[in-house]
């Protein structure tokens, strides 16, 4: 699959006539399809976790503007 | 099909971020075909797995290495994938280094460039727009690189 994958990429290189394009491979993940479902999937679960890491990114990121730790 | 812009803008909404990432949108991006056939062609890679780590994600920038100091394994742990149901074990899988060097030897490619290109997933799009981006693409042609594949993680 690795060795298809890389030849569709260079083929593409040559075969493309406009910019942007997108070309599907017929790889799947896997067998099933649940990932679909599961992918940065918000539940009723999850909910209070994912704020949390919200706010756990924010105090980071203010941390690090302390730090001096950004780019210009 | 998943609608990603529309699932992620969601799901960091569910993080309490008020403002949506705005993606770029490049609509007059030129199409610069290949000037060599393949078989005298030089290639290189351009990953946003990490090499150096140690550096402190809010200050990384893009940076050249050559390829023989390419890590066993980068870290991939910082960047967003769906790592419940893939993994980066393999190396191939994002950083095709044997089967190009492969290629080469078997006269597909015209040759492999010394040096692969780190560039880091960024919030800002000046950074990747007018830093990172210029100086991969001044590395290229010093390398005298034809073809470049960006492999994002």
């Amino acid at each position: 699959m690795q060795n298809q994958t890389l030849e569709a990429a260079l083929d593409l290189f040559y075969q493309a006539q406009n910019p942007g394009v997108v070309q599907q491979l017929p790889n799947r993940w896997s067998a099933s399809e649940g990932w679909r479902d599961n992918f940065m999937a918000i539940t009723a679960l999850n909910r209070k976790q994912l704020l949390s890491l919200g706010d756990e990114s924010r105090r980071q990121r203010q941390r690090n503007r302390e730090q001096g730790l950004f780019r210009p | 099909m998943i609608r990603y812009i529309e699932r992620t803008k969601a799901y960091y909404r569910a993080q309490g971020f008020e403002h949506d990432y705005q993606w770029a949108r490049n609509t007059h991006t030129p199409l610069s075909k290949p000037a060599k056939p393949l078989t005298s062609a030089r290639i290189t890679l351009v990953t946003t797995a990490v090499v150096e780590p140690g550096i402190p994600k809010p200050i990384r920038t893009a940076k050249s290495y050559r390829f023989s100091d390419a890590p066993a394994h980068f870290d991939t742990a910082e960047v967003s994938w769906d790592k419940v149901t893939t993994h980066t074990n393999d190396r191939e899988s994002y950083f095709p280094l044997r089967a190009l060097n492969a290629r080469v030897a078997a006269g597909d490619i015209g040759s492999l460039a010394p040096r692969f290109h780190f560039i880091p997933t960024e919030y800002s799009q000046r950074h990747t727009r007018d830093q990172d981006a210029p100086l991969i693409t001044q590395h290229c042609l010093e390398d005298a690189v034809d073809l470049a594949i960006l492999i994002p993680l």
